[in-house]
């Protein structure tokens, strides 16, 4: 093996067919559990704001500092503000604290998604599919919730399902690259995740960019990809492979 | 959950285990503080958040530079990780003392962000590449796991760091700095493990296991002082001598009862023999 090859070389050269499949489900995997936090500050976004003058004819740009200080009658600019769900929601001034609880029910999601990651990787490796897969059509389900209603407490719920799910699935990438590859390809497999995060990222902000960041449109775009994966997860067959890096017995 | 009982044995794997989750941690607050914030660091939003992906995936070959192609050894690659993240501490502490008040500053936080984070994820990819040298093979899922657990108990705090600083959007860079400084300090404290078979975790867990006895009967020892210590050794020494003697005598009656045997025994053998005969 030579010591100076790159991720591409190893991942073409020191992998079979099945892993080579395997690594690129596990990135795309990575990749959509991670649009759930991805997805927050455009979820987030702040509205361009104009208040009304002193002269109470004219509106004028103004911040949500001002406004809120000096209680100025605002409209959000139609022109340039996104299609947010603070926007949608009025979550300004007073109403501020629901969008902090709502960040924090997805933050708290994910950390209960964290905790189950314990009592889930103790399965063997085919359940552990299964329940990344129950976990990501969950999660797709939930997008589309979100899509079709749209009342604080249903988003709120569905959020805190949907990081909660990506949470596990995220997770399940790491641990069959850790129970299954060893070496550089290990590595390999690590980093290439992280590329995808990256290179999905990047999409992600164009394709946010097109729509303006229509949050209905996000969410359907992403139950839906979200779906195609866990769909493709589930009909994947690699149980045989998988089920030979078992021999390292992991403990837990 | 053998793992968190292993951890309580096995020193070095659990300062490693310490550090490793205050640098994950560190570097979870990071990449999702830096994304929370997109809009307050001035200019496009959508190009900000194209260019923090550019971050990742040049991050991603950065990281896989420095695992897979310099042959240096494991230690020096924990200074060097250590030391990137205390330099990518000192990139974000300018953007909180100037913030994004004019064009020139607005470009220069934002390059000062995407630096400080391309540093810092480098050392987040290298924490990920790297868990095999920082927990043996066995217990790297458990540690990915639990790791995780605690980064995201940590982010349940970060909708509310408007209370904690005055004004979010550049003081929680500050904090980041300090994150990142303290990560990367204690990051030099981290240590190669070697990769261990189960039997080796149990003989060093049996050698804890010799040393925590011995700690405990030498403070058994200082506890009762060496004057009792000696009492006792004298005690001991009569009550082995009177048990020798006791033994002696023992073994001199049943001598004595023996040839007493032996001889009753000669006499009933000559006593059958003139009754058969």
């Amino acid at each position: 093996m030579k010591k100076n090859s790159n991720i591409f070389t190893i991942f073409i050269n020191q992998s079979t067919r099945n892993e080579k499949q395997m690594i690129t489900t596990l990135c795309l995997l990575f990749a959509f559990c991670s649009s759930a936090f991805i997805g927050i500050p455009i979820w987030f976004e702040e509205p361009k704001l104009l208040c009304l003058s002193a002269d109470k004819i004219t509106y004028l740009p103004c911040t949500e500092e001002e406004m809120c200080s000096k209680k100025l009658i605002y409209m959000i600019d139609p022109q340039i503000s996104p299609i947010s769900l603070v926007s949608e929601l009025n979550l300004l001034c007073e109403r501020k604290y629901i969008k902090r609880l709502l960040l924090t029910v997805i933050y708290f999601g994910g950390c209960l998604g964290a905790f189950m990651n314990f009592l889930i990787y103790i399965r063997p490796i085919s359940r552990k599919k299964a329940l990344a897969c129950l976990g990501l059509v969950f999660a797709s389900a939930n997008y589309l919730i979100i899509f079709f209603r749209s009342s604080e407490i249903m988003i709120g719920f569905c959020l805190a399902i949907i990081s909660f799910t990506s949470i596990i699935g995220n997770a399940y990438g790491f641990i069959i690259i850790n129970e299954y590859f060893a070496g550089d390809l290990a590595k390999t497999a690590t980093i290439f995740m992280r590329l995808f995060w990256g290179i999905f990222g990047i999409f992600f902000g164009g394709f946010c960019y097109l729509i303006q960041s229509n949050w209905k449109m996000l969410f359907l775009t992403m139950g839906t990809l979200v779906m195609i994966d866990s769909l493709y997860l589930l009909f994947f067959k690699s149980e045989t492979g998988i089920k030979e890096g078992l021999s390292k017995g992991v403990i837990f | 959950m053998a793992f968190l009982r292993e951890l309580s044995h096995l020193s070095q794997i659990r300062n490693n285990f310490g550090i490793y989750v205050f640098a994950w941690t560190a570097s979870s607050i990071t990449y999702n503080a830096v994304w929370l914030e997109l809009q307050s660091l001035g200019g496009n939003f959508y190009v900000n958040m194209i260019l923090i992906s550019t971050i990742e995936i040049i991050a991603s070959f950065g990281a896989s530079i420095f695992s897979l192609k310099f042959n240096i050894s494991n230690s020096l690659k924990f200074c060097m990780k250590a030391l990137v993240a205390i330099f990518a501490s000192f990139l974000f502490l300018p953007i909180s003392l100037e913030g994004s008040r004019n064009s020139f500053l607005t470009t220069f936080s934002i390059v000062l962000t995407l630096s400080g984070k391309l540093l810092s994820e480098i050392v987040s990819n290298l924490i990920y590449v790297h868990a095999p040298k920082v927990v043996t093979d066995k217990f790297i899922p458990s540690y990915m796991v639990s790791v995780r657990l605690f980064s995201r108990i940590c982010l349940l705090f970060l909708p509310y760091m408007n209370y904690l600083f005055i004004s979010l959007h550049l003081h929680a860079f500050a904090f980041l700095a300090f994150v990142w400084g303290l990560a990367g300090f204690l990051m030099m404290f981290a240590k190669e493990v070697q990769a261990q078979g189960i039997e080796e975790i149990l003989n060093e867990f049996k050698i804890d296991l010799v040393s925590r006895l011995s700690i405990f009967s030498a403070s058994s020892v200082l506890s009762h002082g060496p004057e009792e210590m000696l009492r006792n050794y004298e005690v001991e020494q009569t009550n082995l001598q009177e048990i020798n003697k006791l033994r002696a005598s023992s073994i001199h009656q049943s001598l004595i009862l023996r040839t007493k045997g032996n001889d009753c025994h000669k006499h009933s053998k000559d006593d059958s023999e003139l009754n058969f005969g």
